[in-house]
């Protein structure tokens, strides 16, 4: 039990220095949180003390970054002003991670939607650009499982996805290209409705009618079937 | 198939068009399987996920050469921890596969924390060179290598904070260690080389002090310096202070099989394929100065 309490508090303070700082200061906290022997206890606060722990929070950090930076590009180019500050909010929120790259960016998302919809944050596109990324991740991470295939009536392909953005999101995509946010604001043509996402290493955006969306969501027959979708082969 | 001998690289996706290119630097892949799974989480039916176009290329390659497994996932550090559905499904890729050989490292990287879920610690951490950890660990590699049936190899671990008042040092801990459990060291190079540069001891003191009789392979790699210290990125080519202690370790290691090089996939656009083959080439360099009979590639 002993080596395994060692275990669970080195893990806890290498995800900050904050937390290495506040037992350092007050090593009771590790006693009260922690079934340590004695040894262990030192051996934790020598190992705070030392200049290699500072490798350790970097390590920690640039590991938890690393998914998000992959594959949620788009929405860290919009968060960037503010992106410290809210990975550091996130961390704490969710501390313990399966550190699948699939949950992780899936946590994150609902972190900054649970933040939209608290009014806590506020920025141009992100709403958009946070839906885009994840139609793109559920792509990414589709592994067969959920797929549809009818062969009485047209249905979606495996790579293509549905979402409901406020502007006209080949425009937008353009746009997130060269996103700086230090820059003044691009302007993006608003245009809400549904889009499909078809994504194949590849971005490809086609605006489609709520009825024909609809019927692709809730798996029923289009009635007035977008040429240009079958044409291209992302209705099938 | 043969156990191959010779020079390795670990796989990554990067790496793809590389096959193709320079296939005779190559003796063997080493395939890190956890990377191109997705893992569900323990008690999830259907736990492991192979996405379909990554697995159909290791298919692939794996008609061409043989195949070695490195684990990152078995966390053979964790107290009180062993995930059996995670040893049911490297048994099923051992089936499918037929890997030479497993590996993994001493360190841990997984816990189970009261009553939540099974979490990561996002950075192998290290374990205490203590006789608690020794028979912990050698209880758990025996478990593995009666279940594969093949040699399994645990690698000496990096780290960036030394835990004080340790009852082995590091090299008694791999020795017993594979004396214990039975299997075979794979001597990372370029890990003793970060630590030899972060804490200012002597490699060779080190390798000297193990026992080389027991490395099977021999994993080599580049890292890069942030904030004062060494890290083991795989960022590159490796140093020359890496080629040297290779040079002077390979004659040593009478039972080893392989050189495996390894490079992330984030530096393979800056390192290029070239510099890839070239590091790959020194390394058979090396290999064919040191080879003996025994070594037939």
């Amino acid at each position: 039990m002993s080596l395994k309490s060692f275990q669970e508090a080195l893990a806890e303070i290498i995800t900050s220095p904050l937390t290495g700082q506040a037992y350092h200061k007050d090593p009771l906290l590790l006693e009260q949180k922690y079934n340590l022997t004695e040894r262990e206890r030192e051996r934790l606060l020598d190992m705070i003390r030392q200049k290699g722990m500072k490798a350790n929070y970097m390590l920690y950090q640039m590991n938890r970054l690393t998914p998000l930076s992959m594959l949620m590009a788009y929405t860290l180019k919009i968060i960037s002003p503010q992106l410290m500050p809210l990975l550091h909010e996130f961390w704490k929120t969710y501390p313990r991670t399966s550190f699948q790259f699939r949950d992780e960016v899936g946590f994150f998302s609902a972190f900054l939607r649970q933040k939209i919809a608290d009014g806590t944050l506020d920025l141009p596109y992100l709403e958009d650009v946070l839906c885009i990324d994840d139609a793109l991740n559920d792509i990414r991470f589709d592994t067969g499982e959920q797929s549809y295939v009818n062969d009485e009536f047209f249905t979606l392909h495996p790579l293509a996805r549905i979402v409901h953005l406020t502007y006209d999101a080949t425009a937008l995509v353009e746009t997130m290209v060269t996103y700086n946010p230090a820059l003044p604001q691009p302007e993006v043509p608003v245009a809400p409705g549904y889009y499909v996402l078809y994504y194949n290493g590849r971005l490809r955006c086609y605006a489609v009618d709520t009825p024909t969306a609809m019927a692709l969501i809730e798996k029923r027959p289009v009635e007035d079937i977008p040429e240009e979708l079958v044409d291209e082969e992302i209705l099938i | 198939m043969n156990t191959p001998t010779g020079i390795g690289m670990i796989y990554n996706i990067a790496l793809n068009p590389y096959f193709d290119l320079h296939p005779d630097t190559l003796n063997y892949i080493e395939l890190t399987p956890d990377i191109l799974l997705q893992d569900k989480g323990p008690g999830q039916p259907g736990r492991f996920i192979q996405v379909a176009k990554e697995w159909e290329m290791i298919r692939s390659l794996a008609q061409r050469w043989p195949m070695v497994a490195h684990h990152i996932g078995f966390s053979l550090g964790s107290a009180d921890y062993f995930d059996q559905e995670y040893l049911d499904n490297v048994l099923r890729l051992h089936e499918e596969f037929g890997f030479h050989w497993h590996s993994d490292h001493l360190s841990y990287s997984k816990l189970i924390q009261g009553e939540t879920p099974e979490y990561n610690t996002c950075l192998a951490l290290p374990v205490p060179y203590d006789n608690e950890s020794l028979e912990m660990i050698a209880a758990k590699i025996r478990l593995i290598r009666e279940a594969v049936g093949t040699p399994f190899f645990i690698e000496n671990n990096v780290y960036f904070t030394e835990i004080p008042d340790e009852e082995l040092t590091e090299p008694e801990f791999l020795k017993n260690l594979c004396r214990e459990s039975g299997c075979g060291l794979l001597l990372d190079l370029h890990n003793v080389y970060v630590n030899s540069r972060n804490f200012g001891f002597n490699p060779y003191d080190f390798v000297d002090a193990l026992d080389l009789g027991t490395v099977q392979e021999i994993h080599i790699a580049g890292g890069n310096e942030a904030a004062g210290i060494y890290l083991d990125s795989h960022s590159g080519p490796c140093p020359e202070e890496v080629w040297q202690l290779l040079d002077y370790v390979l004659p040593r290691c009478t039972q080893i099989r392989g050189i495996t090089f390894e490079v992330d996939e984030s530096y393979i656009p800056e390192v290029g394929f070239e510099s890839v083959a070239s590091q790959l080439n020194k390394a058979r360099n090396i290999w064919n100065k040191h080879k003996t009979p025994q070594h037939v590639a």
